[in-house]
Parts: C-alpha cells; sequence; structure tokens
C-alpha cells in the first residue's frame, strides 16, 4: 500500500476513533510523559497495521485489539524505561489535557478502578464498559465465551461493589 | 452503581474526551519513526551483503594465496587436492551455514504466521519470537562464529607448515596466537549472548507467560 493511501485511511481511523486510543492509554500509564510515550507507540502501530487490516472486523475492534496487544507489551518497556535502561524518543506535546466540561467526574474514579485490576482483566473491563459483546471480547483477547463470562462476572462485581461502597461512603 | 450505570459514566468521555491530539505533531512522529526504521532496514541489509562479500573475498584471497606461493616455490607439481580441501570444506560449511539461518529464519517466520491476531494469539508469537531468539539464533550464530574463526586459523597453520616442511615456524606460532585470540572472541561472544538473554529475553519471557497464566485464570 502507498503511503498516502495509509496515511488517509489513518486519518479517517484517527478522526472517527482516537477516543479508544485515548483509553487505552489512560488505562494503562499513569504519568503524563508515560501517556504520551504510550499513545505515540500505539498510533506508531496502528499506522504499521494498516496495511493487515482485511475488514474481517470492524474499525473500532480492530483499533481496540492493535492498542491493547501494544499496551500490554509497553509495561514491559516502561518498567526498564525507569529503571534507566532504556532511553526513549519521545515526542512532547502530542497529547493535551482536555478540560472536564461535560464529563462525568466519575469517570476519573473509574479509571481508578480500571487500574487496580490485573493486565488482562483491565482489557476485558474496557471492552466491557464500551459495550463490546462477550463473543467479541473473547475473539480479541483470545479466551472462550465462558472464560470472559467468568472474568466479566468478576469485574462487574469488583467495580459495582466499589462503586457502592464510594457512594454510600 | 450497576453496569449499565458505569457504561453511562463511562459513555460520557466519547462527547468529552480526556485528551486532545496535535495530529500535525502526530504525522510528523510517525513519518520520522518510519524513516528511522527503513534506514535501519538498509544499513541491515548492507552488512549482511559486506559481511558475505568479506566471506567470499576472504576465502577467494586465501586461495589466491597459496597458489600464488606455490607458483613462487616453483612448487605447483606438489599441490595435490589435499590442500584444497580445508579451504572448499570451509566454504561449503559457511554456505551451508548461511542456508541454515535463512532456512531457520524462514520457517520462524512461518510458524509466527500461524498465530491470529488475538491478545492469546500476540503474546504466544511474541513468547515464540523470543525463544527463537534465546535457542535457534543463537545457536546458529555461534556455530557461524566457530566455523569462520576457527576454519580460517586451521587452513593457514595446514598450508604454512606444508610450505615450510614444519608445522611450528615463527608464521605458524603466529597463526596459533591467532586462534587463541579467535578461542578468546568466541567465549566473549558466547558470554555476551547468554548475558542479554538472562538479562533481557528470559525476564521478558516470563512476564508474558505470567500474563497468559492470568488470561487463563478463573
Amino acid at each position: 500500500m502507498h503511503d498516502t493511501e495509509r496515511d488517509r485511511i489513518f486519518g479517517e481511523w484517527l478522526a472517527g476513533h482516537k477516543g479508544i486510543l485515548f483509553k487505552v492509554v489512560h488505562a494503562y500509564a499513569f504519568e503524563h510523559a508515560d501517556r504520551q510515550d504510550l499513545f505515540q507507540e500505539i498510533t506508531i502501530q496502528v499506522w504499521r497495521s494498516v496495511d493487515a487490516f482485511r475488514g474481517d472486523s470492524s474499525v473500532p475492534t480492530w483499533m481496540y485489539r492493535v492498542a491493547l496487544n501494544t499496551a500490554i507489551a509497553w509495561t514491559r518497556k516502561e518498567g526498564r524505561h525507569r529503571q534507566g535502561k532504556q532511553s526513549l524518543e519521545v515526542v512532547e506535546g502530542l497529547l493535551t489535557t482536555s478540560s472536564s466540561e461535560g464529563r462525568d467526574p466519575r469517570v476519573e474514579w473509574l479509571y481508578h478502578q480500571i487500574a487496580q485490576l490485573k493486565d488482562i482483566d483491565r482489557s476485558v473491563a474496557l471492552l466491557l464498559l464500551d459495550g463490546f459483546s462477550y463473543k467479541e471480547i473473547a475473539a480479541i483477547v483470545g479466551l472462550t465465551e465462558s472464560n470472559v463470562g467468568v472474568k466479566i462476572n468478576r469485574i462487574k462485581s469488583a467495580l459495582a461493589g466499589k462503586g457502592m461502597e464510594e457512594t454510600k461512603s | 452503581m450497576n453496569l449499565d450505570e458505569l457504561m453511562a459514566v463511562w459513555r460520557t468521555q466519547d462527547a468529552a474526551p480526556l485528551h486532545g491530539l496535535n495530529e500535525a505533531l502526530l504525522r510528523l512522529a510517525l513519518r520520522q519513526n518510519e524513516a528511522k526504521r527503513q534506514k535501519w532496514r538498509r544499513i541491515e541489509r548492507w552488512i549482511i551483503y559486506v559481511l558475505s562479500a568479506g566471506v567470499v573475498a576472504g576465502l577467494a584471497l586465501f586461495l589466491a594465496n597459496m597458489m600464488l606461493l606455490m607458483i613462487y616455490r616453483d612448487d605447483m607439481n606438489g599441490l595435490t587436492g589435499w590442500d584444497l580441501v580445508l579451504p572448499v570444506v570451509g566454504a561449503a560449511a559457511a554456505l551451508i551455514c548461511a542456508r541454515a539461518v535463512y532456512v531457520g529464519h524462514r520457517a520462524q517466520a512461518r510458524r509466527e504466521q500461524r498465530f491470529g491476531e488475538s491478545l492469546r494469539d500476540q503474546l504466544n508469537r511474541t513468547i515464540a519470537q523470543l525463544d527463537y531468539q534465546a535457542t535457534t539464533l543463537h545457536r546458529t550464530l555461534l556455530l557461524v562464529l566457530v566455523l569462520l574463526t576457527g576454519i580460517c586459523p586451521i587452513a593457514l597453520l595446514l598450508a604454512l607448515s606444508r610450505l615450510n616442511e614444519k608445522p611450528f615456524s615463527d608464521d605458524g606460532y603466529m597463526i596459533v596466537w591467532l586462534s587463541l585470540m579467535s578461542v578468546f572472541g568466541v567465549a566473549t561472544g558466547v558470554w555476551s549472548i547468554r548475558q542479554q538473554t538472562r538479562a533481557v529475553v528470559l525476564p521478558h519471557k516470563r512476564r508474558l507467560e505470567a500474563l497468559l497464566k492470568e488470561l487463563d485464570g478463573q
């Protein structure tokens, strides 16, 4: 595929679904610099994946898949970065923090709860909250639907339970 | 809160995203990254070309030297098929190694293509890559290193011992020294490969295996 064509498709994907990338970045990286780095890494992988996209799944599913795979692999690099073993060439200023106007303040609380989950459960939680079906989650993560069901029940009780407790307090 | 309420909270991000994006800067970063990747690919290709050409030129030079020495000593009639055995075996071994690396690389690429696109497949694919890196690739590279650093000094030693009609002339001692340096080089290479495997490859593999277990965990 020619670079111009790839750029065009990537531009369309980004315009329509960049929120997916923000969500994954926010769930897997917690400092501003780390978020810049992870976002850059994910966009590079999404840009490269344009060639491999055959239309077997929807674009949001594909972008979630690429973003989650990258985020899961990235946490290792981030650890090494913290230990000073790997230099990063992060382009500063890619992401800016938006105003919270119009956003429910409980979103940050929700991210905080998601951050307490294990890496894989975090992926399942994001997909669940974005309305993916058990079947779609199973295909993205590589589990059977029944296993997804078990994980989701655990995640639901973890998130909803904490929600109840904190609402009461 | 039940799941529907949580989802309603979650959806408010779609109207008011958490971040803004500098798209011009992103496109610039992507182009720079791609240019850097292409540059490294070109460099890798050139390293392979130069190394291959170097091996072939070295062997050709070695054969030409032997012939010239024989001619200079007017000893062409003394040249037997046995004098050429070692260089020919060395060249054949180098070619077999190159072929083994190529075939191994292709087989690994095919193995990786069999995995799908799910998170589990991605984890398994990366584990397969790390296994290949830790075992097959290292072993093959080591074999190439041993052959290249081992055969050349032995061939030179044999050739010189034949010309001087005594195995350990001054030149012979120089070649023994060269051989020892080669052994040191190989030992350092082995040590460095093992260190890299222990420090980088194995911890990464263990983490991915832990993630796979987490995936299967109920």
